[in-house]
């Protein structure tokens, strides 16, 4: 039998079967961020730790489209309309003597507004109309971003400077690294929450059979509006996030190629799992700046590159290295050298799949075989 | 004491695909607490008729009514709400969750919390205790963890049962529950069909079979269908026994025996 691609349950199944895991597990995300910054600000320096905050952002722009993209299985190639638009309106209140915290807050509330009409424009979309519809609608918010002088048009806005939160100095790169730490980490944290509630595991059911979670009891139009809000809110927060790190903004944060990267890192790091979009800025982050150099034929590149994980693990680099697929892989390995015919033996897929009566279990959507032996 | 209505009430039901008249003026009654199963060579209309009774499909004519109330213009997740729960001729599951967590999510659905924000489901024992006993109520206890795409077809019906009992159903529709199952899965299937209903002396049951073994092993009423209209209606020996039945059945492989094979209807 070809290895059956093994799906994947909610954040890290592994872990979720201990017991009062799902209790005592919420400020993990924050734990991990913060960890992972106070490395980040002592290995690196100058501008590397501008590079760690920016993967930060990202991290919590690609998570907040992967609600869409990986909880409710629906790609949206607009959600960099909700990026750009947070990042303006930060970009917008320079002037006005608004708390940097307060504009952040603005930003994500600038996500949430601009959402309510694209929901009526996106009702009873399905599918490859959603992707159109999140497109075209962002294209034309692009352009008419574009084309304002107000808004700075072509060449942005500038100006934006945030040197002090909470009293706190932030004129260094590691000071203001730990300021955009801190925010992703509480973001990252109600993600997490939202993510282990009902509310995060009927929009899974969603995604794995609108009709039948409808009959199970769950009100599918009403939870694909309101992840849409709160993946367009979480967008805003992170292009506010943005704007106050680059100090500019411009157009280009709203150009359709961002919501496509933004997917794209999703897939990267695997959309199935909690910490799979943030892994997948970090490497597409990281590859890109690797490959700045190499000038015209970068972008060729990096495609390249993308191309390569994507194909070698459809399910992400994340989703390749699930509990159970490790666990698929340890016995094929011992299989092929001969010690596992005892295992082999006991009722697992491959000898059920054998059994002529029964056919075998229905073929999951979850991409290619990916063959048997070793790559 | 008054009779319950009748649990499921078909009256001049009529669905044409184009020229082809699929159901062609049906009148049945499925009696309340009663097990009824519909039969019929491939092409008799069974599938439609069971679509028109889950909501799936609208019918041209004709009314649905569930215990006395008309449902014809309710939709399949309106039926669900009246207490009709259903599976579908192939399993449908949540595939890429655990059986468990396919049990949870039909609690808290049925708690009416599915989008609630603020509760953790895995993290609270009475919910993810009552996943666990819907889970052994069809014996699928030990494949808890086990990711439903994994679970084999006989298995993804009982988790679909699992999901579709939660909700304490009035009336069940089970569409062809033993095809594409071994005949071991299909006996204990009819043992586990039994057994809830004689936990439950109100709960209805509605499933169409090509498995006489199904059929003959658990029905109450047999209603035999050809070319979508109700050919003959009774209990299982007077519908065995009926010349009409051999005659509909004439030609098809799928002979009233208790040994068929089961078979999906095309």
């Amino acid at each position: 039998m070809p290895d059956a691609p093994v799906p994947v349950a909610t954040g890290l199944p592994g872990l979720s079967r201990i017991r009062g895991w799902t209790r005592w597990s919420w400020p993990l995300p924050a734990v991990v961020i913060i960890v992972a910054n106070a490395i980040a600000v002592s290995v690196l320096g100058g501008a590397d730790v501008y590079t760690w905050s920016l993967i930060l952002i990202y991290g919590l722009f690609a998570s907040s489209t992967n609600i869409l993209f990986g909880w409710v299985g629906r790609a949206s190639f607009g959600q960099a309309a909700f990026f750009g638009t947070g990042a303006y309106m930060v970009a917008f209140l320079r002037e006005q003597d608004v708390p940097p915290l307060l504009a952040l807050l603005v930003g994500l509330g600038a996500g949430v507004v601009l959402g309510i009409p694209l929901l009526i424009l996106l009702r009873r979309s399905s599918g490859i109309t959603f992707a159109m519809i999140t497109l075209i609608v962002a294209q034309i918010i692009y352009q008419l971003v574009f084309t304002n002088r107000r808004l700075g048009g072509e060449t942005g806005l500038s100006g934006i400077t945030v040197t002090s939160v909470l009293g706190q100095d932030l004129t260094s790169y590691q000071a203001f690294s730990w300021y955009v730490a801190s925010v992703v980490a509480i973001a990252m944290v109600v993600l997490w929450r939202l993510s282990e509630s009902s509310f995060g595991m009927s929009l899974r059911a969603v995604r794995d059979d609108e009709t039948k979670a409808a009959i199970v009891g769950i009100p599918v139009r009403r939870a694909q509006a309101i992840a849409f809000l709160v993946a367009g809110g979480l967008a805003g927060l992170a292009g506010a996030m943005l704007a106050q790190v680059q100090s500019t903004v411009s157009a280009d944060l709203l150009f359709w190629t961002v919501s496509g990267n933004v997917v794209i890192m999703c897939l990267l790091g695997g959309r199935y799992r909690f910490w799979g979009p943030f892994l997948g800025a970090a490497v597409f982050i990281w590859v890109q700046n690797a490959f700045l150099q190499t000038g015209a034929l970068s972008d060729l590149l990096i495609g390249a590159v993308f191309l390569v994980i994507v194909l070698v693990v459809p399910d992400g680099i994340l989703g390749s290295v699930a509990p159970d697929r490790l666990g698929a892989l340890i016995r094929r390995a011992r299989t092929a050298r001969g010690i596992g015919s005892s295992v082999a033996a006991g009722p697992t897929e491959s000898t059920r799949d054998g059994d002529s009566a029964a056919p075998a279990p229905q073929p999951v959507r979850t991409g290619p075989d990916r063959g048997q032996g070793p790559r | 004491m008054t009779a319950p209505p009748a649990a499921i009430e078909l009256v001049g039901v009529a669905k044409s695909y184009g020229q082809y008249r699929a159901v062609d003026g049906v009148d049945l009654v499925v009696p309340h607490g009663g097990l009824t199963a519909l039969i019929g060579p491939n092409g008799a209309g069974k599938s439609t008729l069971f679509g028109i009774v889950a909501g799936d499909l609208a019918a041209d004519t004709g009314r649905v009514l569930m215990a006395g109330q008309d449902v014809s213009r309710v939709t399949a997740s309106g039926r669900a709400r009246l207490g009709l729960g259903r599976t579908f001729q192939t399993a449908r599951v949540f595939e890429r969750l655990s059986a468990l967590e396919n049990s949870v999510i039909a609690v808290r659905a049925a708690d009416k919390a599915a989008l609630r924000v603020t509760d953790q489901p895995r993290g609270n024992r009475r919910v993810v205790e009552r996943a666990r006993a819907g889970l052994d109520l069809v014996g699928l206890g030990r494949q808890a963890d086990r990711t439903a795409a994994l679970l084999a077809q006989g298995e993804r019906k009982r988790l679909e049962i699992a999901l579709a009992l939660t909700a304490r159903p009035r009336i069940l529709l089970l569409d062809e529950p033993t095809a594409g199952v071994g005949r071991e899965d299909a006996q204990s299937f009819i043992r586990l069909i039994g057994s809830l209903r004689a936990a439950d002396q109100d709960l209805t049951v509605l499933l169409t079979a090509h498995d006489m073994d199904v059929v003959f092993g658990l029905a109450e009423t047999v209603v035999l269908l050809s070319l979508g209209k109700v050919v003959l209606s009774g209990s299982p020996e007077e519908v065995a026994a009926a010349e009409v039945t051999r005659r509909v059945y004439l030609g098809d492989k799928h002979a009233i025996t208790p040994a068929a094979a089961p078979a999906g209807e095309g």
